[in-house]
């Protein structure tokens, strides 16, 4: 299993050979230099895909099932407060799934911001006594049918910087070889730049 | 026998969603709105099945038409349960609104119509269809039983003013499919159409779809409207058989 630690160490072992503890790259700039490339690998090859149809592509880049609990704001909407980024893809599809825990086959709907404006005189605007969800920022908002204090499950292709080190790192194991490859372009400049090991201000 | 609704629109839209390769619900609202209206043309063209309901008359002489009528077929009362269709008159007087602004029956219509148990005649006026004069019309006819003119601009039917209320009035329409405990269904044999409709729709507004493919696609949708309504024209006797059945007697389609 590939995490976000191993794929930084080998960014860093390509850069700097004879890793010391104060190696001029520092292994937390690696693993944020892959979490970018990794997230921007799947902007790209998910936003093709979405608009290409070939929507049976995002299994390799989606996160384990994150646990919540539906709340009741004091608007009186039901809503759930995401802890991590969802990548902003076509159709919100960066939140890809959301299901009850207690019966998995209760899917909540994905809609857009403005479902109830526009489904407002539409034959469909109660998804057919589905509930469903809109993205607004960090918070998941429901329509319909609800009940506070329900378990859901959320499936996400979360932001890289938001999944941990040495968790699962959802990449498909083809793409690894282009996230090593893309962080190194991204530090290569760095290590060029001479160092400066006396803290005085002055380039020397 | 009617024809069976046997399966629920939702999952007609799944299928299709799951026929494109689909692995997520995203869209599915939008895809559930286009089968909504797929369903409502198979069911104006298609299907056609004959609705209908009972009125209620209003001290006017006038009735609002269900919410979901497209097309009105006729009125009918029912009398020792048997229908019995009422007249569709072009020339009968709008029913006007007074200051207060409750309905009001002109006084000066249909006056020369011989109305009452038996034969009705029309004896001195000329009837006009759609602005045209077309003569006279004498013989046996409904009007014995009442006549109507559709209010289109308020959806209702204003009757006659000799009409007598004391009898149940129904309306026999085409209208738009109901839910069924809250979810619509489909017949079986229109569920390929209504994929190709959502498919249609879908591929009309892309901007990176090919006209081809486009027509194509409209050409599929055609083509399972057409075979819906071949499959659908040999269920239509029973359909007829079973309104006869029923004591539909007389009406003018």
């Amino acid at each position: 299993m590939s995490t976000k630690r191993l794929l930084a160490e080998q960014v860093q072992k390509i850069l700097t050979p004879r890793v010391t503890t104060d190696a001029k790259i520092d292994i937390r700039e690696c693993e944020l230099a892959v979490a970018q490339v990794r997230d921007n690998i799947a902007y790209t090859f998910l936003t093709a895909a979405a608009y290409q149809d070939e929507l049976d592509l995002f299994g390799g880049f989606v996160s384990s099932p994150d646990e919540y609990t539906i709340q009741k704001g004091d608007d009186g909407n039901y809503f759930v407060q995401l802890t991590s980024t969802p990548l902003d893809l076509p159709k919100n599809m960066g939140v890809y799934a959301v299901y009850g825990k207690e019966d998995m086959s209760t899917q909540y709907l994905p809609v857009g911001i403005n479902f109830t404006a526009m489904f407002k005189e539409s034959e469909a605007r109660d998804n057919e006594g589905n509930p469903a969800f809109a993205l607004h920022a960090d918070k998941l908002i429901f329509h319909g049918d609800v009940t506070e204090g329900t378990g859901l499950y959320v499936v996400m292709v979360k932001s890289g910087f938001d999944i941990p080190s040495r968790g699962f790192f959802p990449i498909p194991p083809s793409y690894e070889r282009e996230v090593v490859r893309g962080a190194l372009e991204m530090l290569a400049p760095e290590k060029q730049i001479p160092e400066d090991l006396i803290n005085d201000g002055i380039d020397n | 026998m009617a024809l069976s609704a046997n399966k629920s629109l939702e999952q007609v839209v799944k299928d299709y969603m799951i026929e494109r390769g689909f692995e997520s619900l995203h869209g599915f609202s939008r895809y559930l709105n286009m089968a909504i209206q797929g369903l409502k043309i198979l069911e104006r063209d298609v299907s056609s099945q004959v609705q209908k309901c009972e009125l209620s008359v209003s001290s006017a002489l006038t009735a609002d038409l269900p919410s979901n009528c497209v097309k009105t077929l006729g009125f009918a009362i029912l009398k020792n349960n048997t229908f019995y269709p009422l007249t569709h008159s072009y020339d009968q007087a709008p029913v006007g609104t007074d200051s207060s602004g409750d309905d009001t029956v002109s006084d000066n219509e249909d006056s020369n119509a011989v109305t009452g148990i038996g034969v009705g005649f029309y004896t001195t006026t000329t009837t006009n269809l759609h602005g045209e004069f077309i003569g006279r019309i004498y013989g046996l006819s409904g009007r014995q039983n009442g006549t109507y003119s559709i209010n289109q601009a308020q959806n209702r039917v204003e009757f006659n003013r000799n009409f007598s209320t004391k009898n149940p009035v129904y309306v026999f329409f085409i209208g738009n499919p109901e839910k069924i405990d809250g979810k619509y269904r489909v017949n079986e044999i229109n569920v390929e159409a209504i994929k190709a409709y959502i498919h249609w729709v879908d591929m009309r507004y892309k901007r990176s779809g090919s006209m081809g493919a486009k027509e194509q696609a409209k050409m599929d949708w055609s083509n399972a409207k057409l075979k819906a309504i071949a499959d659908h024209s040999s269920k239509r006797r029973t359909d007829w058989e079973d309104i006869i059945r029923k004591n539909f007697k007389m009406l003018k389609f």
